[in-house]
């Protein structure tokens, strides 16, 4: 599959060549990352992992812009998880942009979504395992979208092609189950990883609130994990991608300075039928103390319908966050915050800086903690992944 | 109930403004005339280079690149793309402007591939690290100031109009500009920002002009400076174009998303 958009993203670009005036655009970054962990890992892993990353991007343009190209890579090679060394197609399709209308082919990220702290909608892109422990960086999905804006809305359609197995940390890496995740992933369809997914969202704005309600059906970005174990292989997890009908909502409303925002889902499966929502807000506080900083109260509330913390660890969970934005020519900004049981006396707690050093240098400092979580809980196979990563991007 | 005092005592303001005092009215003359010049312009598309420059004289340059729509009746519609500093290549910054109402305003992210929508009364913040203000770059439009005339000056030999500004927004991080327009063309050379507790923060000159389609007047070149803070931003303007064909379709959700 990689192999074959690299040719057809190839053959695109050659073909763009002879074609006239050709607008060419790139851009991208390079980086060195190092995240030191509190001590070794539950199995022993190490404590210090360090990595190197590129994203390059490129786009050409031509039609005076109504056809694109644009392919875009990612690049990870990391000292203490082979699996955590990888590359990905993040994006590789064609856009043609018509009267009111556009088509991409291809690969590309889709983001849905208006909360914080988690991410329910969104639904597109399979999650990329073995980066940030976030859950925010997607894998490139192959897809054929198109989408029209008018005075009703804006409607999107996606044809689903090919659907993409979550990758996770190897027996090196740390942020993972304690028994390693295998390679090979059973499927309820039988059609496994050809499974034709379709999905549909019709966004509006209509006056202070931007509204989307959208539908999926295919196969679940989430796995269910099946215990295989033998004299040979000993204890595994085996991924089972059961087939999946979501129907989601995301709501913002602005009203002065604070945000509202919902996100709601509703997940019909063979197995079950659940509803899980999140519920926030944030509120800015501009000029502080008479200064040109800004300061973001976020608030949201986690539920989810089935209450049971190993298939989502947010089920009664509150996250309390704040947002410093410096307002400065190097663009410096703090993020931290916690999200809270509120069953158990489990919590996580987050925070990311960053700052521009030049117009191409930004150092980024980010720290995670894992506390108190009891073992009934997800997230209790974190609790020894405590960290504090630097990175050092050039970008271009 | 609190409306409703608040729109009769603006009716009461605003009848009075105009009924009682002669330098409210000429002052309103002035603006309109400018704003009558000014408009028809249509559409236009420009790239612009922001050169911050701090007290110390380190200097920082943003580039980006603006779309603009004129819309009758109301503010008008932009479409910012950012292309340095490099870690903010892309993003890209669509706003509807209003003359009375708030502003709509969303952000494209492309790291995150995600569009937020974003609050439109930070106005009074920097735009950038920059010595402009979100306020200083919106559109200008008669209705969101009352005005007082002031007199007559001069700035290298022409004649001025002296007009103070007293913006109605309430978020506004003025409580007035004093504005010199040229008398002859009708076009702004100087502004002074006065901050909410009525210190002088700012002044604004407006440099290198010239004529667009036989008829409106662009400043090339922009400098800010900061009294309070020591510190000085200039605009640059380059390859402004006006009649590029843009419409409403070219403002939407869909082109921030692609915007490059």
């Amino acid at each position: 599959m990689k192999k074959m958009w690299v040719m057809l993203s190839a053959g695109v670009m050659v073909a763009s060549l002879f074609a006239s005036s050709v607008a060419i655009d790139y851009r991208g970054y390079v980086g060195a990352s190092w995240r030191q962990y509190d001590g070794q890992g539950a199995q022993g892993q190490d404590a210090s992992d360090f990595s190197l990353v590129a994203e390059p991007e490129l786009a050409f343009d031509w039609n005076e812009g109504s056809d694109r190209w644009v392919s875009s890579f990612f690049l990870r090679a990391d000292s203490m998880d082979d699996e955590r060394t990888h590359f990905d197609v993040r994006e590789s399709y064609w856009l043609h942009i018509g009267d009111g209308w556009e088509l991409r082919v291809g690969a590309d990220i889709v983001f849905w979504g208006v909360t914080e702290s988690q991410h329910l909608v969104d639904i597109i892109n399979q999650t990329d395992g073995v980066e940030g422990a976030d859950g925010e960086d997607k894998l490139g999905q192959p897809m054929v979208a198109w989408s029209t804006e008018q005075d009703w809305g804006l409607l999107s359609l996606y044809w689903l092609p090919y659907f993409r197995e979550r990758n996770f940390p190897g027996i090196d890496g740390r942020l993972r189950p304690f028994v390693p995740v295998a390679d090979d992933a059973v499927y309820e369809s039988s059609a496994e990883e050809w499974h034709q997914d379709f999905a549909a969202r019709w966004f509006k704005t209509i006056g202070d609130a931007d509204i989307a309600v959208s539908l999926f059906r295919g196969t679940d970005r989430f796995p269910d994990f099946v215990i295989d174990a033998g004299p040979q292989i000993g204890i595994r997890l085996v991924p089972y991608y059961r087939q999946m009908t979501q129907l989601g909502f995301e709501g913002q409303y602005m009203s002065g300075d604070t945000a509202w925002k919902m996100e709601a889902v509703w997940r019909d499966r063979a197995d079950e039928t659940y509803f899980a929502s999140v519920l926030g807000l944030e509120h800015t506080l501009y000029g502080i103390f008479g200064s040109d900083k800004d300061l973001g109260i976020l608030l949201e509330y986690h539920y989810d319908e089935r209450r049971d913390k190993r298939l989502n660890p947010f089920d009664n969970d509150t996250f309390i966050g704040a947002r410093l934005a410096f307002n400065d020519e190097d663009s410096s900004e703090i993020l931290g915050g916690f999200i809270i049981d509120n069953d158990n006396q489990g919590w996580m707690f987050f925070a990311e800086t960053s700052r521009r050093l030049t117009s191409h240098w930004k150092i980024s400092i980010e720290a995670r903690l894992f506390a108190d979580y009891p073992q009934s809980d997800i997230v209790a196979q974190y609790q020894q992944d405590d960290h504090i990563e630097v990175e050092l991007r050039y970008y271009y | 109930m609190n409306k409703w005092i608040l729109l009769l005592s603006g009716l009461l303001m605003v009848g009075g403004v105009h009924a009682a005092d002669p330098a409210a009215e000429k002052g309103l003359e002035i603006v309109k005339e400018m704003d009558r010049r000014n408009s028809g312009w249509k559409d236009s598309q420009a790239t612009l280079k922001m050169i911050l420059i701090n007290k110390n004289g380190d200097k920082t340059v943003r580039r980006l690149r603006v779309k603009s729509l004129e819309v009758q009746n109301d503010g008008d519609k932009s479409l910012t793309i950012f292309d340095e500093p490099y870690d903010v290549k892309g993003t890209a910054f669509l706003s509807y402007s209003h003359v009375l109402k708030p502003d709509e305003q969303w952000l494209y992210l492309p790291a995150l591939k995600r569009i937020k929508r974003i609050s439109s009364n930070n106005k009074s913040g920097p735009f950038m690290g920059s010595e402009f203000s979100y306020e200083d770059l919106a559109s200008f439009e008669v209705e969101k100031y009352d005005y007082k005339y002031l007199g007559e000056d001069e700035i290298d030999g022409r004649k001025m109009f002296v007009v103070e500004m007293y913006p109605k927004y309430k978020h506004s991080g003025y409580t007035r500009e004093v504005a010199w327009i040229d008398q002859q063309e009708y076009r702004m050379e100087k502004i002074d920002f006065y901050d909410r507790k009525n210190a002088l923060l700012k002044t604004l000159t407006f440099k290198n002009y010239k004529k667009y389609l036989g008829k409106f007047w662009r400043a090339l070149r922009m400098e800010m400076v900061n009294h309070q803070k020591g510190s000085k931003t200039i605009l640059e303007w380059e390859d402004y174009k006006f009649n590029v064909g843009l419409t409403d379709d070219d403002f939407s959700r869909s082109v921030l998303k692609r915007a490059r």
